[in-house]
């Protein structure tokens, strides 16, 4: 989905890992690292309201548009 | 969800004597009848033996149905029956269930064909006609099941 989630970045500036965001989210490691790679569906705004809570952000922080062809680059 | 449990419970219970019920019947009823009509009637004593063969067939067919029905039971029991092998027991209970109405229909078709009454052809009507009403009721209720499956695999998809 060319939708990404650029929780590297916001990850990185907390210094915080994914595990730990993951227990505060309430959320599995697995599904953050799903939502990381660009393979989420779907994410329900209750999930986003979380992390933009946790990680201090707002939705447009995390959410970037980007076409197919670098969906594609960045999931090769 | 404490009377789906105890409606669950009761419709193992009840599967579970007609299963019996049947076993009963395959063994026991089925093959008196067919052994005394043939010693009434020379036309069924030739045919004693294909009409066991069919009718344990048929009765083969409802028992497949009732423990299809019997494992789909467990699976709602466990919130499992929203999945591809729940629907491969559908497909059991359809198929099943086709086959024993085809059978009963066949034979009751040739028998009221036979006999000429107006009130068995009736009688023959009011079991055919509600089985293919059942069965078609399946079919519908097997795509709700496949579009249910369908959303609740998309909402497990949903982070």
């Amino acid at each position: 989905m060319p939708i990404v989630m650029r929780l590297d970045v916001e990850l990185a500036k907390r210094k915080m890992s994914v595990s730990e965001l993951a227990g505060k989210v309430g959320i599995t490691p697995a599904n953050i690292s799903v939502l990381k790679n660009g393979r989420a569906k779907a994410v329900r705004l209750s999930t986003l309201d979380a992390l933009c809570e946790v990680l201090g952000c707002q939705p447009g922080d995390l959410l970037e548009w980007v076409d197919q062809d670098a969906f594609d680059r960045l999931n090769n | 969800m404490k009377n789906n449990r105890l409606i669950l419970v009761v419709l193992q219970v009840l599967l579970g004597c007609a299963l019996l019920l049947l076993a009963v019947f395959a063994a026991m009823s089925l093959p008196g009848s067919l052994q005394h009509l043939a010693s009434e009637s020379g036309e069924i004593a030739r045919l004693r033996w294909p009409l066991l063969f069919v009718g344990e067939v048929a009765t083969i067919c409802l028992a497949m149905v009732v423990i299809a029905t019997w494992i789909l039971l467990r699976r709602v029991a466990h919130d499992e029956v929203f999945s591809q092998s729940s629907l491969r027991w559908v497909n059991v209970i359809l198929y099943s269930l086709g086959a024993a109405w085809l059978i009963v229909t066949i034979l009751l078709g040739v028998a009221t064909i036979r006999d000429g009454e107006p009130g068995n052809a009736m009688a023959a009507l009011l079991i055919v006609v509600p089985g293919a009403v059942l069965i078609l009721l399946l079919v519908v209720m097997r795509s709700l099941l496949i579009q249910a499956t369908d959303l609740r695999t998309d909402l497990e998809g949903v982070i």
